[in-house]
């Protein structure tokens, strides 16, 4: 049986923001060589997870593990093993792409220069540019080298499709995907755009307002969460209390169920509650109609 | 190697505003000069040394440099830790494969030694001038004079990085109010030559005491605090 070494464990996390639980005792973990996407509304606690795992914020109880040491005291070491992209792809924009490569390099033994001006000698920059002025593909391609040129072992990435346009989400993703896999590396990373991910990760975590949806591979999620669609003029309040039903959308006589269970048990659950469905059928689900349909619309 | 390295990202930063200051720094000792020669050549050097000392009130002729190399160290100051606390962009800073304790001081360090050489630029061409055109009676008094308002210099810069980096911006006003009014009562113009030389002792203390301060400010930075 293959056993893996887990790269983040994050145990018994709790946090708030003054009085405002953030989460309750959140639990998971990362595998070596597994690319992981944390999904969830806004507020429900994405960045504050990532800023816990950089060591930016101290959890009020609970602790998150990186390579075994508490991300609250990461030695020099391990930091240099993690490369970190800051939402917006943040950089040091009084730099220009020689100076930044330049200044990252000391920091890095495992610096590598080639990897770096590789993506950079595709965008169509002056030499002296700033990073400032350049646009937001252009500077996200910036820090992905960068992360590229260190060669960390986790790649943690803060909503690292935000702002860019869908051609450089492409560029972004595959060339990711393909680094990540054939060198091994671990990815922890968030996105307010779902449909990248799907071509991108592993596992998923999905988050509410204080509480782990689902937690697990990918593929077991979309196989296992299922939309069934049907027409009704009958009330269906009650389904809502049902624990079979994860969530129920009815907009005038269109109902959208979402579960885990099977759809024998849901024709049966329908029927016992005397509900007649009209044109009912399943559909597939892609993984952003799969998260609203586990997190709800609003 | 990280040293350099760090002071590399900072000088990216602060060239051409230090330059810029220096520059306007040089330019405000020769203009004071230039004045000292003109009083001189009117008045003849005798006359304008003896106003220097009898006058009442006298005359202080090197007044304008009062807040010179304070100005100095506010423009280094801003210009490092303004981009850094920009979009929080210190995270990158401080994610960089060191402590953080070294990663803030080794700026703070840039920090000190790029006013200390614009202090050195101006103290060292202040003197000069001075030798040249007053005896040691006058320039001896003078030096003790100002030597305080160069090191009021460095615990400003603390105060600034304290500031900045402080992630609240209640916080940050308080800072900002404490170092004004604990400073400013410090560096003063008096109204005699070699007046107030004595602050240059409660001016070092500051000095070195405000420097860990700013430690605490990216310590709480850092957690998010």
């Amino acid at each position: 049986m293959e056993t893996r070494t887990n790269v983040i464990e994050c145990r018994n996390l709790t946090h708030y923001y003054g009085k405002k639980l953030v989460y309750e005792n959140l639990n998971f973990a990362v595998g070596e060589g597994r690319i992981l996407g944390l999904l969830g509304k806004n507020g429900a606690g994405k960045s504050t997870t990532i800023n816990i795992l950089n060591g930016f914020l101290a959890p009020r109880s609970g602790q998150c593990l990186i390579y075994g040491e508490d991300t609250q005291h990461l030695s020099p070491a391990t930091k240099s093993r993690i490369g970190y992209l800051i939402e917006g792809h943040i950089q040091y924009s009084f730099m220009n792409v020689h100076q930044i490569e330049k200044f990252y390099s000391g920091f890095y033994p495992r610096w590598d220069r080639d990897a770096y001006f590789n993506l950079i000698n595709r965008l169509k920059i002056l030499p002296r540019q700033k990073i400032a002025s350049m646009s937001c593909g252009q500077r996200a391609q910036v820090a992905l080298g960068l992360i590229l040129a260190q060669d960390p072992d986790l790649l943690i990435l803060d909503d690292f499709s935000l702002g860019l346009d869908p051609g450089y989400r492409r560029l972004f993703v595959d060339y990711l995907r393909e680094y990540a896999k054939s060198r091994g590396k671990t990815v922890f990373l968030t996105s307010h755009i779902i449909q990248d991910m799907e071509r991108l990760i592993d596992d998923i975590l999905i988050m509410d307002y204080n509480r782990v949806l689902y937690q697990g591979p990918l593929s077991d999620f979309q196989r296992d969460f299922k939309g069934f669609f049907f027409d009704t003029d009958a009330a269906t309040g009650d389904l809502a209390g049902d624990r079979r039903v994860v969530n129920l959308e009815r907009l005038n006589r269109r109902c959208e169920l979402y579960t885990y269970a099977s759809e024998e048990e849901i024709r049966t659950l329908l029927h016992d509650h005397g509900i007649v469905p009209e044109g009912f059928h399943r559909e597939t689900l892609t993984l952003e109609d799969a998260f609203i349909g586990l997190t709800g619309k609003y | 190697m990280i040293i350099q390295h760090l002071f590399y990202k900072e000088w990216l930063k602060t060239r051409w505003t230090w330059l810029a200051a220096v520059v306007l720094g040089v330019a405000a000792v020769l203009y004071l000069f230039l004045r000292v020669e003109n009083g001189m050549e009117r008045f003849g050097a005798k006359i304008y040394m003896l106003r220097v000392l009898y006058d009442n009130p006298p005359l202080i002729y090197y007044r304008m440099l009062l807040y010179v190399p304070v100005l100095i160290a506010l423009c280094v100051g801003v210009t490092q830790y303004l981009p850094e606390v920009s979009n929080r962009r210190i995270r990158l800073t401080l994610h960089l494969p060191a402590s953080n304790t070294r990663l803030i001081l080794g700026m703070a360090l840039y920090g000190v030694v790029m006013i200390t050489l614009a202090n050195l630029i101006l103290f060292g061409l202040f003197v000069a001038r001075n030798v040249a055109l007053f005896p040691a009676e006058i320039t001896r008094p003078v030096l003790q004079s100002v030597a305080p308002w160069f090191v009021a210099a460095y615990p400003a810069y603390n105060f600034v990085a304290m500031v900045a980096l402080e992630p609240h911006r209640w916080r940050q006003l308080i800072y900002a109010l404490v170092g004004w009014f604990v400073l400013s009562p410090l560096v003063v113009c008096g109204e005699a030559v070699g007046s107030y030389a004595r602050m240059i002792v409660p001016l070092a203390v500051m000095a070195v005491a405000s420097f860990p301060l700013l430690l605490f400010s990216s310590y709480r930075f850092s957690k998010g605090l």
